[in-house]
């Protein structure tokens, strides 16, 4: 996954954030391409009014930037990601895994895969994001 | 499961060699009302600020998702198998264990997918 550009981790995280079912989660870590920023949402709730928790004192809040994304090279943003993904198709035991040289993520009820628009971006957390995007 | 059964699995993915703390997780105090999320290497935060370190009886939350990303993020580490992953197998739910895990030469078996990677985390060479 660390072959991956960084600019197309950028491009998968807006994609995220850009779908129905996504939402800040605590644990998640964001990133702010301009300037170099990265926050971790540390605590319920993970975002109100576009502000989000980054932890250090109950008044550490920051007004989340519009250009924030989430870091999918992050272990605990990608748990947070995949627990998107079961909600988002109410599918509790859906996951990821790799075969044949690509990650799909599969339901064992449906059989259903979802298309990595990118196919050079071949990862987890692009498989991730496809089921997201094609959620009902 | 139990909440008795969320702790012990929790100390049982603490007390692996191949453990630690990553950035992200949640650890709570058992039979505590405290949680604290690792926020980074050397940070914990909860509601009240931010610390250096949490109690040392303090376990991992295998009900957080960010946690069990992190756990998942151990178990390939602890394998050298960054392809690895947990799979819930219908044709296993009958007996009960369904969450599996390919640990060569066999497969880790769970009721829990949380359950699963920490039995996978223990038999890591």
């Amino acid at each position: 996954m660390t072959d991956t550009p960084y600019i197309d981790w950028l491009e998968l995280g807006r994609r995220a954030v850009a779908c129905r079912g996504w939402r800040w989660m605590p644990g998640m870590r964001q990133v702010r391409p301009c300037c170099d920023e990265a926050f971790r949402v540390c605590d319920e709730p993970a975002s109100v009014d576009g502000h989000v928790h980054v932890g250090g004192s109950p008044y550490d809040w920051t007004l989340l930037p519009s250009d924030v994304v989430p870091d999918f090279r992050d272990p605990a943003t990608l748990g947070c990601l995949l627990a998107l993904v079961r909600e988002a198709w109410d599918m509790p035991r859906i996951g990821p895994f790799f075969s044949d040289g690509r990650w799909r993520v599969h339901s064992p009820i449906l059989n259903i895969g979802f298309p990595i628009r990118d196919r050079k971006n071949n990862t987890e957390a692009a498989a991730l994001v496809a089921a997201l995007e094609a959620a009902p | 499961m139990t909440d008795q059964e969320w702790i012990e699995l929790g100390q049982r993915a603490v007390a692996c060699r191949a453990w630690r703390w990553l950035p992200g997780m949640l650890a709570y105090r058992p039979g505590g009302i405290w949680e604290w999320r690792r926020h980074s290497v050397a940070k914990w935060c909860d509601s009240l600020g931010v610390r250096r370190s949490i109690p040392d009886v303090a376990v991992p939350d295998l009900g957080d998702p960010a946690t069990v990303g992190c756990l998942l993020a151990l178990v390939r580490e602890a394998w050298g198998a960054p392809h690895k992953s947990v799979r819930h197998d219908d044709d296993h739910a009958v007996s009960g264990r369904p969450w599996v895990v390919w640990c060569p030469p066999r497969w880790v078996r769970a009721d829990t997918e949380a359950a699963a990677l920490v039995a996978a985390l223990e038999s890591a060479p």
